[in-house]
């Protein structure tokens, strides 16, 4: 089931580690999967979400600083 | 059951770290370790109505720290690290604190010595895995979250001194005693 490798430690002395712990796992209802993957993108939907409103304002603000070079800077007619 | 299922942790892990737009390497993963994820959210936070939970927002964070991740420990001793961190804050945010003086836990702590009839009864319902569970569920945090580190997490004497805050004698000593409890409870409790 897994890759683990139980580390050996030479400090356990002769107290074993409880092999009832090593693999201990329970049964986990199929939706598991798919909660998690919800979850995800709802963490993903809601990162974008602030970055765009970050981004949003601070790209009107500059194209608003903008605005004035580009009028002086337009050739005149 | 699909192709990814064949493959190790490692080829998965190297699948869902170069395409992060395919869901399927990670959710392989997700099948595949979301038993020992829960159980051990459970056992550690001895808190069934919040394990799924915890055992969620494990994933969640092993899936965004997936590219940081640099594959020199197997993909369950990482996702463990990110388990045991995670069942710890939420024990610190839910009880202010994870470990208390062993003298002090051991006088009041619940189901040790005090309510053994209880715990007893417990027992004798369960199945092998529910047994377990119920003599975890028995011991105090002080002994049951150093052995749970250690024996079911594979971790270092080390590492867990760190991430209890104790120092390496007091760790190994917690876990010497989790252990002869842990015995005795079981054997008691009719372990085959």
């Amino acid at each position: 089931m897994t890759d683990q490798v139980r580390p050996p430690d030479p400090e356990e002395g002769g107290d074993a580690p409880l092999d009832e712990l090593a693999d201990l796992a329970v049964p986990v209802d199929e939706q598991f999967a798919d909660r998690v993957h919800r979850r995800i993108e709802r963490r993903v939907l809601t990162t974008d979400l602030v970055e765009l409103a970050w981004a949003a304002p601070l790209e009107a603000l500059m194209a608003l600083l903008r605005a004035p070079f580009e009028w002086f800077d337009r050739p005149k007619p | 059951m699909n192709a990814l299922d064949d493959e190790t942790d490692e080829q998965l892990v190297a699948r869902a770290q170069a395409d992060g737009y395919d869901p399927r390497p990670f959710e392989a993963l997700i099948r595949r370790h979301q038993g020992f994820v829960v159980a051990n959210c459970r056992l550690i936070t001895r808190s069934p109505g919040d394990a799924d939970d915890l055992a969620q927002e494990v994933f969640v964070k092993a899936f965004f720290g997936l590219p940081r991740f640099e594959r020199r420990a197997a993909f369950r001793t990482w996702i463990g690290r990110i388990k045991v961190h995670h069942c710890l804050n939420h024990l610190r945010q839910t009880r202010g604190a994870v470990m208390v003086d062993i003298d002090t836990v051991e006088q009041d702590a619940p189901g040790t010595l005090a309510e053994p009839a209880v715990a007893e009864t417990r027992l004798e319902e369960a199945d092998d895995r529910a047994r377990i569970a119920a003599v975890l569920d028995a011991m105090s945090d002080t002994l049951r979250i150093p052995l749970m580190l250690r024996d079911a997490d594979g971790q270092t004497y080390e590492e867990i001194a760190a991430q209890l805050g104790l120092k390496l004698s007091a760790v190994k000593m917690r876990i010497k005693r989790g252990r002869e409890e842990f015995r005795r409870r079981y054997a008691a409790a009719g372990a085959p």
